[in-house]
């Protein structure tokens, strides 16, 4: 590999200027509105009464009940991401099969959970899952129970809506990847006399670990921060440590307390990251991908024995299971595609049925059905200058994070140079690092530099927080990237740019779009960073809903989801639209044209699964 | 003279609305403070039902009579007020704040002392129950009550913390504040009371016999509540039959016409209070506002519109009898219910903790089972 590490050891320290441009931008943003801040809090917290002490750290780590906390915030991020996988998966497999355009339409589906507060979504969810909920009430209808079963309020509550919000970020992060497999690999196992299934755990399963390593990696680093569902939707002890650190900041305003606590939480995870970075730094650099080429099997399998070793030792188990599920794989990916989207839209049905409510208070099925709120919204010039405020700085944030992090992405992934695992870890730290704690250290930041309450501001407080979304998405998609159609072009007397801009980018369309998705989600739904730099003239929409739903929750909030929830499915109708045009295009441009550009990769494929 | 005759045209007006003006008001000192200004003033806002009844009759009319422009800022939380003074740059003009969260901000200098210059004549005095301090001014009281399914319980209705802890009696799942909040939850004065702690002995807080008496209660609770809504929330929901809530939400719930009961009895009497961070951009026109907010006609149009409780005891000759019995401070209802001792709760303990932070760490073992 051509940007392999310098052969004479001394040139280490030498960074080529082509590296310290492509971080240089994400460093200079970090820096000045995260890191110096954060070290601020962070160093505060080793003060009592003005000397240097470990004092609060060593009474956390002492405190059984903070032990306790932590393996409990942890035990719960694990399972979550246990089911996230388990059901993304398949979904992911599902889409990454059918034809971009299609795939893209129903990812943008996936997506609904993100429309609606968090409140209000946990409120639909009573309406799903309480005592004389929708499905209690199925289930004793059918016969299944004889009594309603307990599924809110404890544990399970608290995890069907964990899994609900963190699911789509698995499917985008698997389907990225998924989708640029050449299944003409899969073809090649089954002429070699695998079926279908087999053809699947030997080929396909391994070549989509980067993604699985990817999405795990963002959905269990973003489930530590949970703590408003399990608190809604948990039991009297769901307790998670993101709780415990805003009950710190936000009741107590005890920032030093805070900060121990979270500076405790970011030394576990760099722990763990430390230790398995063997795995992480071959998990940030570029396999050599496609196990296209003869030479490039060898260096590939390198990072995927593991899981191969294991599928070896599985062997009988999996051919049994590779019989079944060669059989009913069909009904089985229909099944589990219907059901993950189920599971995402069911509690948007609600809150749509809840928007058009009469009454003044959240009841289900409304006594009475009348258009009172939408009016209510759109007669409030606040509900409609937030929208648009926070419309904008994400929509603008998303863009700068994109291009910021991209091109340190494009570095980590491709270049080999002095402390990559650790930019690694400073960038998408901002997940693990607790929100709240990020919100005291910008304004701090923000308020010397005047651009606390500003839309300025906003954006590069969202900007921050999606980095760590884009660094993942894009080192998920670089890793499984064909470098041979760049060479070719290369080989073909195209410039670096124009290889970055004919071959490069376009192959990396469905990570662009992913990046920017929840780059826009991270600002979008953001309510810590809001509290914090919020001002007069700078209000985003999750402040706005806060403030409508502390005290009482009226259908008013059900109206904003709904709302958004229309103007995704009118891109949907327009996306249908477009791409039915384009279709009639390209069906005439292609009798016009003879000879195109290279072949997209997996354009053969067929459209169904 | 202005101001005499608006004033005088305020009075009628509420006394048209149904409120009462007593002679008493009438004869009060006749010179009111002129609080006209430019500019503007930002000010905490609440949200829903409370920001609009703020609105009405503070927002509004203070714009009116001053020229000062009022923006309603949406709430933050007191980590995110102190972070702001701290950085030097307060999120309002006109903060309001819990009343356990005062101490703490007073004593670390970081609210300016109130302007008391402004107010009307007798204002200042007026203050009862709790009394106009330095840097503080009590805006409103509320109190965290029982709050049942009155479906439910039509003739035998739970009454008192010890009947939210009887069991047998009243059935249905239970839910009270979490302790996360400290204080403002009033859920260990709620399990000392119901353990039979005489409301006068209730301070110091005995940690043991709280968490006892919780020990009892827990397996009963479906859950503990995070925000005032979802108190009452369960209720409508038959979640719960009987849990604590603010008077408020309960009161705002039957006017929604939900059957949702509610008893004074041992009611927390909580209160919040407007004061202005130092640094603030708009300091005159801040204290202008907390002053016209201090006016016993303003706080009477709020009390009207809300039923929580004014301030200005002078509010009360305002109202018509039927409404001010509805709130928390209303006599008769005042002596059936417990002030909070905020001065408890912000005194530090031997360890050197803040009740207050203390109480978030006992919870804390609590619920991992390691107290």
């Amino acid at each position: 590999m051509e940007t392999a590490a310098p052969s004479n050891p001394r040139r280490i320290r030498a960074i080529a200027p082509v590296i310290v441009w492509m971080v240089l931008p994400a460093l200079v943003i970090f820096g000045a509105v995260y890191l110096v801040p954060l070290a601020k809090l962070v160093a505060a917290s080793f003060f009592r009464d003005g000397a240097l002490t470990l004092s609060n750290h060593l009474d956390l780590i002492g405190s059984a009940s903070f032990r306790d906390i932590v393996l409990r915030t942890f035990k719960m991020a694990v399972v979550v991401t246990f089911f996230t996988l388990l059901l993304g998966y398949p979904a992911a497999y599902f889409l990454s099969r059918l034809a971009p355009r299609r795939a893209a339409l129903l990812l943008l589906l996936v997506t609904v959970p993100y429309l609606t507060s968090i409140l209000i979504r946990s409120y639909a969810w009573i309406v799903l899952l309480g005592p004389t909920g929708l499905i209690n009430r199925s289930l004793l209808w059918v016969g299944i129970v004889d009594e309603p079963v307990r599924l809110m309020f404890n544990m399970t509550g608290a995890y069907i809506g964990m899994v609900q919000i963190q699911l789509p970020l698995m499917i985008f992060a698997l389907y990225a990847p998924m989708q640029r497999i050449d299944r003409t690999l899969l073809n090649a196992a089954q002429s070699l006399g695998g079926n279908r299934a087999s053809a699947f755990f030997q080929v396909f399963l391994p070549l989509s670990l980067p993604g699985v390593l990817g999405g795990s990696t963002l959905v269990f680093l973003s489930s530590l921060g949970f703590y408003v569902t399990p608190a809604l939707l948990g039991g009297t002890g769901d307790y998670m440590i993101a709780q415990a650190i805003q009950v710190r900041v936000s009741n107590l305003a005890d920032y030093d307390a805070a900060s121990a606590q979270g500076t405790l939480l970011l030394l576990v995870v760099v722990l763990a990251f430390v230790l398995l970075r063997r795995r992480l730094t071959d998990g940030i650099s570029e396999s050599a991908a496609p196990a296209a080429t003869g030479q490039r099997v060898g260096n590939g399998l390198r990072t995927e024995r593991m899981p191969e070793a294991v599928a070896q030792r599985l062997h009988p188990f999996f051919r049994a299971l590779s019989e079944v599920l060669t059989w009913l794989r069909l009904p089985a990916l229909y099944l589990a595609m219907a059901f993950c989207l189920l599971y995402l839209v069911a509690p948007m049905v609600v809150v749509v049925v809840l928007a058009f409510s009469d009454a003044a208070y959240l009841t289900f099925p409304p006594p009475d059905y009348s258009l009172r709120w939408f009016r209510a919204f759109f007669s409030d010039q606040r509900w409609l200058s937030a929208l648009w405020f926070s419309t904008l700085c994400a929509g603008l944030a998303a863009v700068l994070s994109t291009l910021i992090a991209a091109p340190a992405a494009f570095a980590l992934v491709r270049r080999r140079f002095p402390g990559r695992l650790t930019l690694y870890l400073l960038l998408i730290s901002p997940l693990v690092v607790p929100r709240i704690i990020i919100g005291v250290a910008v304004l701090f930041a923000f308020v010397p530099l005047g651009i606390s309450g500003t839309p300025i501001g906003f954006i590069l407080a969202y900007a921050l927080v999606g980095v760590p979304f884009v660094v993942v998405l894009f080192v998920t998609g670089l890793r499984r990237f064909d470098r041979d159609l760049e060479m070719a072009a290369a080989g073909l007397g195209a410039t670096p740019a124009r290889v970055l801009s004919t071959v490069t980018l376009p192959l990396l369309v469905p990570t662009i779009v992913s990046a920017l998705l929840f780059a826009f989600i991270a600002g979008f739904d953001d309510v810590e960073l809001g509290l914090f730099i919020s001002g007069p003239n700078a209000t985003p929409l999750p402040i706005r809903m806060l403030e409508n739903i502390r005290l009482e929750i009226s259908p008013q909030i059900a109206v904003v989801g709904t709302l958004l929830f229309a103007a995704l499915i009118g891109v949907f109708g327009l996306h249908l639209g477009v791409s039915r045009l384009r279709g009639l295009r390209r069906r005439f441009a292609k009798k016009m044209i003879l000879s195109g550009t290279p072949p997209r990769p997996g354009a053969e494929r067929g459209a169904k699964p | 003279m202005i101001d005499l005759n608006r004033r005088k045209f305020l009075a009628t007006g509420a006394a048209a609305g149904g409120a009462f003006a007593l002679p008493s008001l009438l004869s009060a000192p006749a010179i009111a403070q002129s609080l006209s200004g430019t500019g503007q003033v930002v000010v905490y806002d609440g949200g829903g039902a409370w920001g609009e009844a703020k609105n009405i009759a503070y927002f509004e009319p203070f714009q009116a009579e001053t020229g000062i422009e009022v923006i309603r800022q949406p709430s933050g939380t007191v980590g995110s007020l102190r972070a702001g003074i701290l950085a030097g740059q307060p999120a309002y003009d006109v903060a309001n704040i819990g009343g356990s969260s005062i101490d703490g901000l007073a004593r670390d200098g970081l609210l300016a002392p109130i302007d008391y210059g402004w107010f009307n004549a007798g204002d200042r005095d007026a203050f009862n129950p709790v009394a106009a301090g330095e840097h503080f001014v009590p805006a409103l009281f509320y109190s965290l009550i029982i709050g049942y399914d009155a479906d439910r319980f039509s003739s035998n209705a739970p009454l008192n913390w010890g009947d939210v802890w009887d069991v047998d009696v009243f059935g249905g799942g239970r839910s009270l504040a979490t302790g996360a909040w400290g204080p403002d939850g009033g859920t260990f004065e709620a399990a000392l009371l119901a353990d039979g702690v005489p409301p006068d002995q209730l301070y110091p807080i005995d940690w043991d016999r709280a968490f006892r008496s919780l020990d009892r209660l827990k397996p009963e609770i479906i859950k503990f509540w995070e925000s005032g809504a979802e108190a009452v929330q369960l209720i409508a929901d038959r979640q719960i039959s009987v849990g604590s809530a603010w008077n408020g939400r309960i009161s705002g719930a039957q006017e929604q016409g939900l059957k949702i009961g509610g008893s004074w009895d041992q009611g927390i009497l909580q209160w919040d209070a407007w004061a202005v961070p130092t640094g603030a951009a708009n300091t005159e026109n801040a204290m202008k506002f907390i002053a016209f907010a201090s006016r016993p006609e303003n706080q009477a149009v709020f009390a009207q519109n809300i039923l929580y409780g004014p301030t200005n005891a002078r509010a009360f000759d305002l109202l018509a009898p039927d409404r001010a019995m509805l709130l928390p401070t209303y006599p008769t209802q005042r002596d059936k219910q417990v002030v909070q001792n905020y001065g408890f709760w912000n005194a530090a303990d031997a360890g050197q903790e803040a009740n207050y932070a203390r109480a978030v760490i006992e919870w804390e073992r609590w619920l991992a089972g390691a107290r």
